[in-house]
Protein backbone atom coordinates (compact mmCIF):
# COMPACT_ATOMS: atom_id res chain seq x y z
CA UNK A 1 0.00 0.00 0.00
CA UNK A 2 3.00 2.41 0.92
CA UNK A 3 4.68 1.43 -2.68
CA UNK A 4 1.28 2.63 -4.33
CA UNK A 5 1.02 6.08 -2.48
CA UNK A 6 4.79 6.43 -3.12
CA UNK A 7 4.15 6.04 -6.64
CA UNK A 8 1.65 7.83 -6.79
CA UNK A 9 3.19 10.94 -4.67
CA UNK A 10 6.37 10.20 -7.19
CA UNK A 11 4.02 10.61 -10.22
CA UNK A 12 2.23 13.47 -8.88
CA UNK A 13 5.44 14.88 -8.23
CA UNK A 14 6.87 14.75 -11.61
CA UNK A 15 3.52 15.54 -13.82
CA UNK A 16 4.66 19.90 -13.44
CA UNK A 17 8.04 18.50 -14.88
CA UNK A 18 6.14 16.11 -17.89
CA UNK A 19 3.54 19.12 -18.76
CA UNK A 20 6.38 21.72 -18.69
CA UNK A 21 8.97 19.17 -20.51
CA UNK A 22 8.97 21.38 -23.98
CA UNK A 23 10.04 24.47 -22.24
CA UNK A 24 12.96 26.73 -23.03
CA UNK A 25 15.43 28.02 -20.47
CA UNK A 26 17.55 30.43 -21.04
CA UNK A 27 20.80 29.23 -19.87
CA UNK A 28 22.47 31.13 -16.80
CA UNK A 29 25.61 31.14 -18.63
CA UNK A 30 23.55 34.36 -20.60
CA UNK A 31 23.37 36.44 -17.29
CA UNK A 32 27.72 36.49 -17.28
CA UNK A 33 27.74 37.88 -20.83
CA UNK A 34 25.99 41.02 -19.26
CA UNK A 35 29.83 41.79 -17.77
CA UNK A 36 30.93 42.18 -20.92
CA UNK A 37 28.73 43.79 -22.75
CA UNK A 38 28.06 47.59 -23.60
CA UNK A 39 24.60 47.36 -23.38
CA UNK A 40 22.60 44.24 -22.16
CA UNK A 41 18.62 43.82 -22.09
CA UNK A 42 17.21 41.33 -19.84
CA UNK A 43 13.56 41.30 -20.11
CA UNK A 44 11.27 38.31 -18.20
CA UNK A 45 7.85 38.42 -18.18
CA UNK A 46 6.21 35.53 -16.76
CA UNK A 47 2.59 35.30 -17.33
CA UNK A 48 1.08 36.86 -13.85
CA UNK A 49 3.47 39.55 -14.29
CA UNK A 50 2.28 39.59 -18.80
CA UNK A 51 -1.25 40.11 -17.27
CA UNK A 52 -0.22 42.89 -14.72
CA UNK A 53 1.81 44.72 -17.86
CA UNK A 54 -1.31 44.02 -20.23
CA UNK A 55 -3.31 46.12 -17.41
CA UNK A 56 -1.66 49.19 -17.76
CA UNK A 57 -1.99 48.92 -21.78
CA UNK A 58 -3.59 52.02 -22.62
CA UNK A 59 -6.61 51.61 -24.95
CA UNK A 60 -6.53 54.44 -26.61
CA UNK A 61 -3.24 54.09 -28.55
CA UNK A 62 -3.57 51.30 -31.28
CA UNK A 63 0.13 49.98 -30.81
CA UNK A 64 -1.02 49.16 -27.36
CA UNK A 65 -4.72 47.57 -27.74
CA UNK A 66 -2.79 45.24 -30.26
CA UNK A 67 -0.26 44.08 -27.73
CA UNK A 68 -2.76 43.62 -24.87
CA UNK A 69 -4.96 41.32 -27.70
CA UNK A 70 -1.32 39.36 -28.04
CA UNK A 71 -0.12 39.21 -24.92
CA UNK A 72 -3.35 37.95 -23.03
CA UNK A 73 -3.02 34.05 -24.19
CA UNK A 74 0.71 34.33 -24.02
CA UNK A 75 2.59 32.32 -20.77
CA UNK A 76 5.93 34.57 -21.15
CA UNK A 77 8.04 36.64 -22.74
CA UNK A 78 12.00 36.03 -22.35
CA UNK A 79 14.55 38.53 -24.28
CA UNK A 80 18.35 38.60 -23.64
CA UNK A 81 20.02 40.86 -25.99
CA UNK A 82 23.54 41.74 -25.68
CA UNK A 83 25.88 44.27 -27.76
CA UNK A 84 29.62 43.91 -27.18
CA UNK A 85 32.32 46.66 -28.00
CA UNK A 86 34.50 43.69 -29.46
CA UNK A 87 34.42 40.33 -31.50
CA UNK A 88 34.19 36.97 -29.62
CA UNK A 89 32.40 38.01 -26.38
CA UNK A 90 30.18 35.32 -25.98
CA UNK A 91 30.55 31.56 -27.02
CA UNK A 92 29.30 29.15 -29.23
CA UNK A 93 28.68 27.08 -26.46
CA UNK A 94 26.32 30.17 -24.86
CA UNK A 95 23.88 29.70 -28.80
CA UNK A 96 24.36 25.85 -28.45
CA UNK A 97 22.61 26.01 -24.88
CA UNK A 98 19.45 27.31 -26.41
CA UNK A 99 19.85 25.54 -29.66
CA UNK A 100 19.95 21.86 -28.13
CA UNK A 101 16.82 22.73 -26.19
CA UNK A 102 14.89 23.43 -29.62
CA UNK A 103 15.99 20.20 -30.97
CA UNK A 104 12.75 18.29 -29.72
CA UNK A 105 10.13 17.27 -32.11
CA UNK A 106 7.69 19.58 -30.62
CA UNK A 107 10.17 22.71 -32.77
CA UNK A 108 10.54 23.60 -35.93
CA UNK A 109 13.57 25.82 -37.48
CA UNK A 110 11.70 27.85 -39.95
CA UNK A 111 14.07 29.97 -41.07
CA UNK A 112 17.93 29.98 -40.22
CA UNK A 113 20.33 32.72 -42.71
CA UNK A 114 24.05 33.13 -42.47
CA UNK A 115 25.80 35.55 -43.52
CA UNK A 116 29.42 36.52 -44.77
CA UNK A 117 29.47 39.03 -42.40
CA UNK A 118 28.77 36.98 -39.23
CA UNK A 119 24.95 37.81 -39.07
CA UNK A 120 23.16 35.02 -38.31
CA UNK A 121 19.19 34.73 -37.34
CA UNK A 122 17.33 31.82 -36.68
CA UNK A 123 13.72 31.11 -36.28
CA UNK A 124 12.13 28.19 -34.14
CA UNK A 125 8.39 27.59 -33.78
CA UNK A 126 6.51 25.40 -31.39
CA UNK A 127 3.47 24.15 -33.85
CA UNK A 128 0.20 22.90 -33.42
CA UNK A 129 -2.18 22.67 -35.81
CA UNK A 130 -2.76 26.44 -37.52
CA UNK A 131 -1.26 27.94 -34.17
CA UNK A 132 2.24 28.68 -32.66
CA UNK A 133 2.44 27.60 -29.55
CA UNK A 134 5.82 29.39 -29.06
CA UNK A 135 8.37 31.57 -30.74
CA UNK A 136 12.50 31.58 -30.65
CA UNK A 137 14.69 34.41 -32.39
CA UNK A 138 18.44 33.52 -32.31
CA UNK A 139 20.15 36.92 -33.85
CA UNK A 140 23.69 36.47 -33.67
CA UNK A 141 26.59 39.00 -35.06
CA UNK A 142 29.94 39.11 -34.17
CA UNK A 143 29.52 42.05 -31.40
CA UNK A 144 25.84 41.40 -30.91
CA UNK A 145 23.87 38.40 -29.42
CA UNK A 146 20.13 38.57 -29.08
CA UNK A 147 17.78 35.35 -27.78
CA UNK A 148 13.69 36.08 -28.06
CA UNK A 149 11.35 33.39 -26.19
CA UNK A 150 7.58 33.96 -26.69
CA UNK A 151 5.91 31.37 -24.99
CA UNK A 152 2.46 30.69 -25.87
CA UNK A 153 -0.10 30.91 -28.30
CA UNK A 154 0.15 32.93 -31.34
CA UNK A 155 -1.22 32.80 -34.37
CA UNK A 156 0.41 33.89 -38.06
CA UNK A 157 -2.58 36.65 -37.56
CA UNK A 158 -1.70 38.40 -34.78
CA UNK A 159 1.94 38.63 -35.64
CA UNK A 160 1.10 40.03 -38.78
CA UNK A 161 -1.63 42.54 -37.53
CA UNK A 162 1.45 43.93 -35.32
CA UNK A 163 3.12 44.06 -38.60
CA UNK A 164 2.54 48.01 -38.76
CA UNK A 165 3.01 49.22 -35.68
CA UNK A 166 5.46 46.97 -34.08
CA UNK A 167 7.47 46.71 -37.13
CA UNK A 168 7.11 42.30 -36.96
CA UNK A 169 6.99 41.64 -40.69
CA UNK A 170 5.06 39.22 -42.26
CA UNK A 171 7.79 36.51 -42.41
CA UNK A 172 5.87 34.98 -39.80
CA UNK A 173 2.66 34.34 -41.98
CA UNK A 174 4.40 33.47 -44.94
CA UNK A 175 6.93 31.18 -43.44
CA UNK A 176 4.30 29.66 -41.97
CA UNK A 177 2.27 28.91 -44.90
CA UNK A 178 5.44 27.87 -46.43
CA UNK A 179 5.77 24.78 -44.04
CA UNK A 180 2.23 23.82 -44.00
CA UNK A 181 2.53 23.26 -47.69
CA UNK A 182 5.75 21.24 -47.32
CA UNK A 183 4.18 19.19 -44.13
CA UNK A 184 1.34 18.64 -46.99
CA UNK A 185 3.52 17.99 -49.71
CA UNK A 186 5.52 14.95 -47.82
CA UNK A 187 1.76 14.07 -46.58
CA UNK B 1 -2.87 117.81 30.72
CA UNK B 2 -4.59 120.92 29.75
CA UNK B 3 -7.90 122.30 31.50
CA UNK B 4 -9.34 121.36 27.63
CA UNK B 5 -7.71 118.26 28.14
CA UNK B 6 -9.28 117.17 31.81
CA UNK B 7 -12.84 118.57 30.31
CA UNK B 8 -12.21 116.26 27.54
CA UNK B 9 -11.58 113.19 30.00
CA UNK B 10 -14.59 114.36 31.88
CA UNK B 11 -16.55 114.36 28.84
CA UNK B 12 -15.49 111.29 27.88
CA UNK B 13 -16.48 108.97 31.14
CA UNK B 14 -16.94 105.87 30.39
CA UNK B 15 -20.47 104.67 31.06
CA UNK B 16 -22.35 101.77 31.69
CA UNK B 17 -24.44 99.58 29.10
CA UNK B 18 -28.48 98.81 30.08
CA UNK B 19 -28.98 96.84 33.24
CA UNK B 20 -30.01 93.98 31.42
CA UNK B 21 -26.51 93.62 29.33
CA UNK B 22 -25.09 91.06 30.58
CA UNK B 23 -28.25 88.95 30.68
CA UNK B 24 -28.96 89.45 27.18
CA UNK B 25 -25.43 88.79 26.37
CA UNK B 26 -25.46 85.29 28.06
CA UNK B 27 -28.91 84.34 26.19
CA UNK B 28 -27.26 85.16 23.18
CA UNK B 29 -24.41 82.72 23.83
CA UNK B 30 -26.84 80.10 24.79
CA UNK B 31 -28.43 80.68 21.51
CA UNK B 32 -25.98 80.40 19.69
CA UNK B 33 -24.69 77.49 21.21
CA UNK B 34 -28.23 75.84 20.72
CA UNK B 35 -28.11 76.70 17.12
CA UNK B 36 -24.44 75.42 16.55
CA UNK B 37 -24.62 71.75 14.75
CA UNK B 38 -22.39 69.27 16.41
CA UNK B 39 -19.51 68.38 15.05
CA UNK B 40 -18.55 65.01 14.56
CA UNK B 41 -15.17 64.91 16.53
CA UNK B 42 -17.16 67.00 18.87
CA UNK B 43 -19.89 63.88 19.54
CA UNK B 44 -16.84 61.56 19.69
CA UNK B 45 -15.21 64.16 22.21
CA UNK B 46 -18.67 62.96 24.38
CA UNK B 47 -18.55 59.65 24.33
CA UNK B 48 -17.19 57.76 27.33
CA UNK B 49 -13.47 56.75 27.59
CA UNK B 50 -14.08 53.04 27.64
CA UNK B 51 -15.81 53.66 24.62
CA UNK B 52 -12.83 55.63 22.89
CA UNK B 53 -10.26 53.29 24.35
CA UNK B 54 -12.30 50.16 22.99
CA UNK B 55 -12.49 51.78 19.79
CA UNK B 56 -8.78 52.47 19.69
CA UNK B 57 -7.05 49.59 18.08
CA UNK B 58 -9.95 49.20 15.51
CA UNK B 59 -9.13 52.62 14.48
CA UNK B 60 -5.23 51.61 14.25
CA UNK B 61 -6.42 48.49 12.33
CA UNK B 62 -7.86 50.22 9.97
CA UNK B 63 -5.27 53.13 9.56
CA UNK B 64 -2.86 50.10 8.90
CA UNK B 65 -4.85 48.00 6.74
CA UNK B 66 -5.57 51.52 4.90
CA UNK B 67 -1.88 52.22 4.91
CA UNK B 68 -1.18 48.79 3.82
CA UNK B 69 -3.34 48.93 0.96
CA UNK B 70 -2.41 52.48 -0.64
CA UNK B 71 0.96 50.88 -0.62
CA UNK B 72 0.43 47.78 -2.05
CA UNK B 73 -1.79 49.68 -4.99
CA UNK B 74 1.08 52.21 -5.01
CA UNK B 75 3.72 49.36 -5.58
CA UNK B 76 1.45 47.53 -7.72
CA UNK B 77 1.38 50.70 -9.74
CA UNK B 78 5.17 51.24 -10.50
CA UNK B 79 5.71 47.44 -10.98
CA UNK B 80 2.86 47.24 -13.80
CA UNK B 81 4.28 50.30 -15.39
CA UNK B 82 7.90 48.96 -15.36
CA UNK B 83 6.07 45.44 -16.77
CA UNK B 84 4.48 47.61 -19.74
CA UNK B 85 7.68 49.18 -20.36
CA UNK B 86 9.61 45.85 -20.55
CA UNK B 87 6.73 44.06 -22.62
CA UNK B 88 6.73 47.54 -25.21
CA UNK B 89 10.49 46.67 -25.10
CA UNK B 90 10.78 42.81 -25.57
CA UNK B 91 8.18 43.57 -28.51
CA UNK B 92 10.33 46.19 -30.21
CA UNK B 93 13.23 43.85 -30.02
CA UNK B 94 11.12 40.58 -31.37
CA UNK B 95 10.02 43.35 -34.28
CA UNK B 96 13.16 44.34 -35.86
CA UNK B 97 15.07 40.82 -35.10
CA UNK B 98 12.40 39.69 -37.36
CA UNK B 99 12.68 42.45 -39.85
CA UNK B 100 16.09 42.06 -39.97
CA UNK B 101 15.77 38.01 -40.54
CA UNK B 102 13.06 38.69 -43.44
CA UNK B 103 15.63 41.62 -45.49
CA UNK B 104 18.38 39.03 -45.13
CA UNK B 105 16.18 36.20 -46.60
CA UNK B 106 15.46 38.69 -49.07
CA UNK B 107 18.87 39.64 -49.94
CA UNK B 108 19.92 35.78 -50.30
CA UNK B 109 16.88 35.15 -52.33
CA UNK B 110 17.57 37.63 -54.35
CA UNK B 111 21.11 36.44 -55.51
CA UNK B 112 19.65 33.15 -56.42
CA UNK B 113 18.43 31.83 -59.86
CA UNK B 114 14.47 31.79 -59.65
CA UNK B 115 14.77 27.41 -59.68
CA UNK B 116 16.91 27.93 -56.77
CA UNK B 117 14.51 30.09 -54.73
CA UNK B 118 11.48 27.82 -55.54
CA UNK B 119 13.76 24.89 -53.54
CA UNK B 120 13.91 26.68 -50.89
CA UNK B 121 10.69 27.74 -50.51
CA UNK B 122 9.69 24.47 -51.18
CA UNK B 123 12.46 23.49 -48.47
CA UNK B 124 10.89 25.95 -46.18
CA UNK C 1 4.03 81.62 49.11
CA UNK C 2 2.96 85.02 48.60
CA UNK C 3 3.02 87.15 45.78
CA UNK C 4 1.55 91.18 45.53
CA UNK C 5 -2.25 91.26 44.68
CA UNK C 6 -1.05 93.76 42.22
CA UNK C 7 1.13 90.29 40.23
CA UNK C 8 -1.83 88.07 40.41
CA UNK C 9 -4.52 90.46 39.24
CA UNK C 10 -2.19 91.29 35.92
CA UNK C 11 -1.38 87.53 35.44
CA UNK C 12 -4.23 85.69 35.85
CA UNK C 13 -6.88 86.01 33.26
CA UNK C 14 -10.93 86.22 34.40
CA UNK C 15 -13.90 83.72 34.07
CA UNK C 16 -15.55 84.67 30.93
CA UNK C 17 -18.49 85.65 33.20
CA UNK C 18 -15.73 88.14 35.23
CA UNK C 19 -14.36 89.15 32.32
CA UNK C 20 -17.77 90.43 30.74
CA UNK C 21 -18.60 92.69 34.35
CA UNK C 22 -14.92 94.08 34.21
CA UNK C 23 -15.08 95.25 31.07
CA UNK C 24 -18.55 96.28 29.94
CA UNK C 25 -18.40 99.43 30.90
CA UNK C 26 -15.35 99.80 28.60
CA UNK C 27 -16.38 97.77 26.04
CA UNK C 28 -19.89 100.03 25.47
CA UNK C 29 -17.91 103.50 26.31
CA UNK C 30 -15.84 103.17 23.31
CA UNK C 31 -18.49 101.62 21.37
CA UNK C 32 -21.15 104.84 22.56
CA UNK C 33 -18.08 107.78 22.28
CA UNK C 34 -17.58 106.71 18.88
CA UNK C 35 -21.06 105.61 17.65
CA UNK C 36 -23.33 108.52 19.47
CA UNK C 37 -26.08 106.02 19.10
CA UNK C 38 -26.97 103.87 22.18
CA UNK C 39 -28.85 101.37 20.74
CA UNK C 40 -26.09 100.52 18.13
CA UNK C 41 -23.36 100.81 20.83
CA UNK C 42 -24.84 97.69 22.58
CA UNK C 43 -25.62 96.04 20.05
CA UNK C 44 -21.92 95.78 19.02
CA UNK C 45 -20.88 95.78 22.57
CA UNK C 46 -22.67 92.53 22.49
CA UNK C 47 -21.13 91.20 19.22
CA UNK C 48 -17.53 91.66 20.61
CA UNK C 49 -18.06 90.02 23.73
CA UNK C 50 -19.70 86.90 21.87
CA UNK C 51 -16.71 86.99 19.91
CA UNK C 52 -14.95 86.78 22.83
CA UNK C 53 -16.55 83.94 23.76
CA UNK C 54 -15.69 82.19 20.82
CA UNK C 55 -12.32 82.81 20.83
CA UNK C 56 -11.77 82.56 24.67
CA UNK C 57 -9.58 79.96 24.43
CA UNK C 58 -6.60 82.19 23.01
CA UNK C 59 -6.45 84.38 25.31
CA UNK C 60 -3.34 84.24 26.96
CA UNK C 61 -3.11 86.95 29.68
CA UNK C 62 -5.96 90.07 31.58
CA UNK C 63 -3.63 92.30 29.52
CA UNK C 64 -4.63 90.37 26.77
CA UNK C 65 -8.01 90.13 27.32
CA UNK C 66 -8.02 94.42 27.72
CA UNK C 67 -6.07 94.54 24.60
CA UNK C 68 -7.99 92.62 22.51
CA UNK C 69 -11.31 93.83 23.71
CA UNK C 70 -10.06 97.57 22.93
CA UNK C 71 -8.58 96.67 19.45
CA UNK C 72 -11.62 94.43 18.39
CA UNK C 73 -14.45 97.03 19.85
CA UNK C 74 -12.47 99.87 17.90
CA UNK C 75 -12.15 98.33 14.20
CA UNK C 76 -15.90 97.25 14.65
CA UNK C 77 -16.60 100.73 15.49
CA UNK C 78 -15.22 101.34 12.37
CA UNK C 79 -16.64 99.01 10.29
CA UNK C 80 -19.96 99.77 11.82
CA UNK C 81 -19.46 103.25 10.68
CA UNK C 82 -18.11 102.45 7.09
CA UNK C 83 -20.80 99.36 6.38
CA UNK C 84 -23.40 100.89 7.52
CA UNK C 85 -22.90 104.13 6.29
CA UNK C 86 -24.13 105.29 9.95
CA UNK C 87 -22.86 109.80 9.99
CA UNK C 88 -22.76 111.74 13.33
CA UNK C 89 -26.08 113.53 13.54
CA UNK C 90 -24.15 117.07 14.09
CA UNK C 91 -20.70 117.98 11.59
CA UNK C 92 -17.92 119.61 13.09
CA UNK C 93 -18.52 122.11 10.71
CA UNK C 94 -22.10 122.89 10.80
CA UNK C 95 -22.27 123.34 14.56
CA UNK C 96 -19.25 126.03 14.76
CA UNK C 97 -21.01 127.90 12.14
CA UNK C 98 -20.87 131.29 14.21
CA UNK C 99 -24.89 132.40 13.37
CA UNK C 100 -25.97 128.88 15.55
CA UNK C 101 -23.69 129.64 18.42
CA UNK C 102 -25.81 130.29 21.76
CA UNK C 103 -23.77 130.48 25.18
CA UNK C 104 -23.25 127.46 26.50
CA UNK C 105 -23.25 126.70 30.73
CA UNK C 106 -20.91 124.77 31.90
CA UNK C 107 -22.67 121.46 32.85
CA UNK C 108 -23.36 121.01 29.38
CA UNK C 109 -19.49 121.15 28.24
CA UNK C 110 -19.00 117.48 28.58
CA UNK C 111 -22.25 116.69 26.86
CA UNK C 112 -21.42 119.42 24.13
CA UNK C 113 -17.57 117.75 23.89
CA UNK C 114 -19.15 114.00 23.78
CA UNK C 115 -20.76 115.29 20.97
CA UNK C 116 -18.27 116.89 18.98
CA UNK C 117 -15.52 113.85 19.37
CA UNK C 118 -18.76 111.84 17.45
CA UNK C 119 -18.01 114.54 14.33
CA UNK C 120 -14.43 113.61 14.19
CA UNK C 121 -12.58 111.73 11.65
CA UNK C 122 -12.39 107.75 12.36
CA UNK C 123 -8.95 107.47 13.40
CA UNK C 124 -8.78 110.69 15.17
CA UNK C 125 -11.99 110.02 17.01
CA UNK C 126 -10.68 106.68 18.13
CA UNK C 127 -7.27 108.21 18.67
CA UNK C 128 -9.10 110.43 21.50
CA UNK C 129 -11.66 107.96 22.90
CA UNK C 130 -8.50 105.73 23.64
CA UNK C 131 -6.33 108.89 24.78
CA UNK C 132 -9.38 110.64 26.97
CA UNK C 133 -11.82 107.44 28.14
CA UNK C 134 -9.40 105.04 28.16
CA UNK C 135 -6.46 107.22 29.54
CA UNK C 136 -3.88 105.47 27.11
CA UNK C 137 -0.43 106.68 26.14
CA UNK C 138 -0.09 107.18 22.21
CA UNK C 139 2.11 104.03 21.74
CA UNK C 140 -0.63 102.23 23.35
CA UNK C 141 -2.92 103.58 21.31
CA UNK C 142 -0.62 103.07 18.05
CA UNK C 143 -0.70 99.51 18.99
CA UNK C 144 -4.40 99.31 19.47
CA UNK C 145 -5.15 100.80 16.09
CA UNK C 146 -1.83 99.65 14.35
CA UNK C 147 -0.60 102.92 13.31
CA UNK C 148 2.89 104.73 13.91
CA UNK C 149 2.95 106.60 17.40
CA UNK C 150 3.90 109.75 15.31
CA UNK C 151 0.59 109.27 13.58
CA UNK C 152 -1.37 108.75 16.16
CA UNK C 153 0.38 111.85 18.12
CA UNK C 154 -0.89 114.05 15.19
CA UNK C 155 -4.57 112.52 15.45
CA UNK C 156 -5.01 114.13 19.04
CA UNK C 157 -3.17 117.19 18.52
CA UNK C 158 -5.37 118.12 14.99
CA UNK C 159 -8.04 116.51 16.84
CA UNK C 160 -7.94 118.39 20.07
CA UNK C 161 -7.15 121.68 18.53
CA UNK C 162 -10.59 121.24 15.90
CA UNK C 163 -12.51 120.37 19.46
CA UNK C 164 -10.94 123.69 21.31
CA UNK C 165 -11.25 125.63 17.91
CA UNK C 166 -14.86 124.87 18.06
CA UNK C 167 -15.77 124.70 21.45
CA UNK C 168 -14.48 127.78 22.97
CA UNK C 169 -16.30 130.31 21.56
CA UNK C 170 -19.87 128.71 22.63
CA UNK C 171 -18.53 129.15 26.25
CA UNK C 172 -19.00 131.43 28.58
CA UNK C 173 -16.54 133.92 28.44
CA UNK C 174 -14.95 132.76 32.35
CA UNK C 175 -14.99 129.34 31.32
CA UNK C 176 -13.54 129.95 27.59
CA UNK C 177 -10.85 131.79 29.83
CA UNK C 178 -9.99 128.84 32.21
CA UNK C 179 -10.00 126.40 28.90
CA UNK C 180 -7.45 128.53 27.40
CA UNK C 181 -4.86 128.76 30.38
CA UNK C 182 -2.77 126.28 28.97
CA UNK C 183 -3.03 125.56 25.19
CA UNK C 184 -0.54 122.69 23.92
CA UNK C 185 0.77 120.02 25.79
CA UNK C 186 -1.90 117.91 23.85
CA UNK C 187 -1.72 114.08 22.86
CA UNK C 188 1.70 113.72 24.82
Amino acid sequence: MKAIILSCGLLLGSLPALIRADDIKLPASLDHLAEHATESVDVTLDQSMLQLASKFLSNDDPDQVKAKKLVGKLKGIYVRSFEFDKEGQYSKADVEAIRSQLKSPQWSRIVGVKSIKGENSEVYVQKNADQFLGLVVIATEPKELTIVHIDGPISPDELSELSGQMGIPKIMKDKAKSKDSKQNEEE
Amino acid sequence: MTPFEQELKRALARQQPSADFTERLFARIEEEQAAAPVRWWQRIAQWPAQTIWALAPVCVLILLTSGTMLYTQHRRAVQGEHAKQQLLLALRITSNKLQATQRQVNEVESERQPNQKDNIRRLL
Amino acid sequence: MTQSAGLVAEAILPTFTEAVELHKSMVFSIAWHFLRDRSRAEELSQDVFLELHRRWGSLRSAEHLVFWLRKVTGNRAIDMIRSRKVRPETSLDAAAEPTTLEQMHDSLLASYLERMVATLPEKQRLAIVMRYQEDLEPDEIARILGMNVSTVKTNIARALSLLQAKTVGRLQPNTARRLNEMPGETGK
